[in-house]
């Protein structure tokens, strides 16, 4: 029989991811004296969306100043960072998190910008206070700075599928090493999730990585998820031409500031038109951009048409050469952004023809619930950047790749000390052997396996229709029933033991797995919160409700494999959030710079 | 359209084979033309679920470079590379004296 082989390997710390979030906190905890492992599950600086990112940091003014960046707007102070995280969030980010980062972020960002610029990564100053480079370095960056330790040993190509714990207590995780189809037991005094976020839907704009391992993982060890009605939508994704599909470049070319497009809907409206006059000013040079748009092309019927049609001729190419000196300065490269030469999308204008877009999810606000020192509500157990929440509560501006610098410096130096000041927790023998036999094993008659793939595929439609950008009580309620008859029958379902070599069919498995958990985990959320807030917009619900809905939503997992909806209060500390009702998202963004 | 697919498991076969699978596009996709990304997607979901491809980490936009194949002879990365009916093409991996299994290879 063909079977697998199996790996142990022990450290103080795991980290799970290959990003930003999983970099920083891996070389953090590495800091503190901690044997950490980590286990990514791509290659490291190839893998998660941070590549594929826009690929923007950045910091308070004084500090950008302070790095001799003349034209840094000092007036940027970490107060106003602060501020405006706490409104972009609908007033739901924890503030002691928000306030962290404005703290740190001048630190953190100026010591990556010294790394990246040491190995000759080009950063280009953008005003007020950031830089833009390209997600190739970014990932170049976070590989170099993981390779610059001894203390952190690595591994790719490793999903993790289980996290071990004894008594509410992290002690470990259990993978499989792709390729080989070993399997991985690595123990650990603490665990660190940052394998960001889950993205279920069919038109995707992410990597193939974002399938909610983590979460999933750390809702099954006991952790809460919270947030999980809020995924960020961004406007501008190509849908055509194909072999650009799921690219974020027009995106990019409409908040350039490069010559603007007509969006039109199928019938040649221009959807500009249906835009309140005193917010379409501030949807281009704010922080609100992509919920501004989202709003709007929410309700546009069917998808929408990038139109230079009423664009000079001279304007254009004017733009196509201040693109490529962009694209130049950022990358080394003229005409190419990512990994893809976008000459023929220019060929196209030219041909009067138009670039077809649509809205994509890009990221998730929610993610595991933890505390100030991201730590979960289980011991030892420690979750940071996009896979934990509590930071860009219901609608995330910008900051991501900023973010996972300081919660993951966080959640490493914290995870360290914890791991250090304590002892193994050592999983029983026979509760150990039957976690490991459910994958190198298996359930049940390998001939009633589902067909995981339509089960995929399933899930897919079943977020197209009711987690969408503009949500409703029927739809949803549909979905997540749709969505808990896929659970049910996941329950019940037979699955072989994983194969060695490359096993598509397992690898099928985990994603629907943990997709589920996370669409039942959303969909619940989306459908308690009768109101619309950031990026839960309902139809049926158009207020701003914060009589009723200032608060986070946390699922847990009952010991029946239900999930189970309570409520948190976020810190408002320093800020006190508004009360009464807004009669929507757009009176809302208009109250705040 | 015609796909003839490199299959290897070398762990268990002694030698490669190549599997022939005649598809419509437009039946499965509502469209004439695939990424080869979405078509290795298709034959695993609707003929083959013990396919290999790399899927598990792949960025879709031409920056990992993790699902590179040759198409008919050419290195070409499948996330960007379109194809559509009518054609005929051969799909192997890219170094076939390392294959994990199918369309996997070490080192990429």
């Amino acid at each position: 029989m063909d079977t697998c082989e199996r790996y142990d390997l022990e450290g103080d710390v795991v980290v799970i991811g290959g990003s930003g979030a999983a970099v920083s906190a891996a070389l953090a905890a590495a800091e503190v004296g901690a044997k950490v492992i980590l286990l990514s599950k791509g290659k490291v600086g190839r893998s998660g969306n941070a590549i594929i990112s826009t690929a923007n940091i950045s910091m308070d003014g004084e500090s950008a100043y302070r790095m001799g960046e003349k034209r840094a707007d000092r007036r940027i102070t970490p107060k106003k960072i602060f501020e405006g995280i706490v409104t972009n969030s609908f007033f739901l980010s924890e503030q002691y998190h928000a306030a962290a980062f404005a703290e740190n972020c001048g630190r953190a960002v100026k010591d990556f910008i010294e790394t990246g610029r040491r190995i000759g990564e080009r950063f280009i100053f953008i005003p007020p206070s950031g830089w833009i480079t390209s997600g190739r370095a970014i990932g170049r960056i976070n590989r170099y700075r993981l390779r610059s330790t001894e203390s952190v040993t690595f591994l790719e190509d490793v999903m993790v599928t289980d996290i071990l714990t004894v008594r509410n207590r992290a002690a470990g995780v259990l993978g499989v090493e792709l390729k080989s189809g070993r399997l991985i037991l690595a123990k650990a005094r603490a665990v660190i999730v940052a394998s960001g976020g889950f993205q279920p839907f069919s038109f995707k704009c992410t990597s193939s990585d974002t399938t909610g391992d983590g979460l999933a993982m750390a809702l099954r060890a006991g952790a809460g998820l919270s947030d999980m009605e809020f995924q960020l939508f961004l406007p501008g994704v190509l849908v055509q031409p194909l072999n650009h599909r799921g690219s974020i470049f027009p995106f990019l070319w409409y908040v350039g500031g490069f010559a603007t497009p007509d969006i039109l809907d199928e019938k040649g409206r221009r959807i500009i038109d249906s835009y309140e006059r005193s917010i379409l000013e501030k949807s281009l040079a704010s922080k609100w951009f992509k919920l501004i748009h989202a709003y709007y092309w929410a309700r546009a019927q069917g998808p929408l048409y990038f139109d230079f049609g009423s664009v000079k001729r001279m304007k254009y190419l004017v733009s196509v050469v201040r693109e490529n000196i962009l694209l130049k300065l950022m990358t080394g490269e003229r005409w190419r952004y990512q990994g893809e030469d976008f000459r023929d999308l220019h060929e196209m204008v030219k041909r009067g023809e138009r670039w077809k877009v649509s809205m994509s999810s890009e990221y998730s606000m929610g993610g595991i619930l933890v505390e100030r020192n991201m730590e979960t509500s289980v011991e030892g157990l420690f979750a940071c950047g996009e896979a934990a929440s509590g930071f860009f509560g219901a609608f995330r501006g910008e900051r991501a790749l900023t973010e996972v610098l300081i919660e993951g410096e966080i959640a490493g130096r914290e995870a360290a000390r914890f791991a250090m000041g304590s002892s193994f927790a050592e999983p029983g023998r026979e509760w150990l052997a039957e976690r490991i036999n459910m994958i190198a094993v298996g359930k049940g008659k390998e001939a009633q396996m589902p067909d995981y793939f339509e089960m995929s595929a399933e899930l897919e439609r079943l977020a197209d229709y009711g987690f969408g950008a503009l949500r409703r009580e029927e739809t949803m309620r549909e979905a997540l029933d749709g969505v808990r008859k896929v659970r049910e029958a996941l329950d019940m379902a037979a699955y072989r033991g994983v194969k060695p070599g490359y096993d598509t069919l397992f690898i099928e498995r985990v994603r629907v797995e943990n997709l589920a958990i996370c669409l039942e985990a959303g969909l619940l959320s989306a459908l308690k919160r009768r109101e619309s807030r950031g990026m839960h917009m309902r139809s049926d619900y158009e207020e701003v409700d914060n009589e009723n809905f200032l608060y986070r939503s946390v699922v847990s997992l009952r010991e029946d494999g239900r999930i189970e909806l309570s409520r948190k209060k976020p810190d408002c500390s320093v800020i006190e959030p508004p009360s009464g009702r807004e009669a929507g998202i757009i009176d809302y963004i208009r109250r705040y710079p | 359209m015609k796909v003839y697919l490199f299959r290897w498991n070398p762990r268990t076969e002694e030698k490669p084979r190549y599997d022939t699978y005649d598809m419509d596009l437009n039946s499965y996709l509502g469209r004439r033309e695939a990424t080869l990304l979405e078509l290795l997607g298709l034959i695993a979901r609707y003929y083959d679920h013990s396919l290999s491809f790399l899927n598990h980490s792949n960025c879709n936009r031409g920056v990992c470079k993790r699902c590179m194949v040759r198409l008919n002879g050419k290195v070409v990365l499948a996330c960007n590379e379109v194809v559509s009916e009518g054609m005929e093409i051969r799909v192997e991996p890219v170094n076939a004296t390392r294959v994990v299994r199918d369309l996997v290879t070490e080192g990429l």
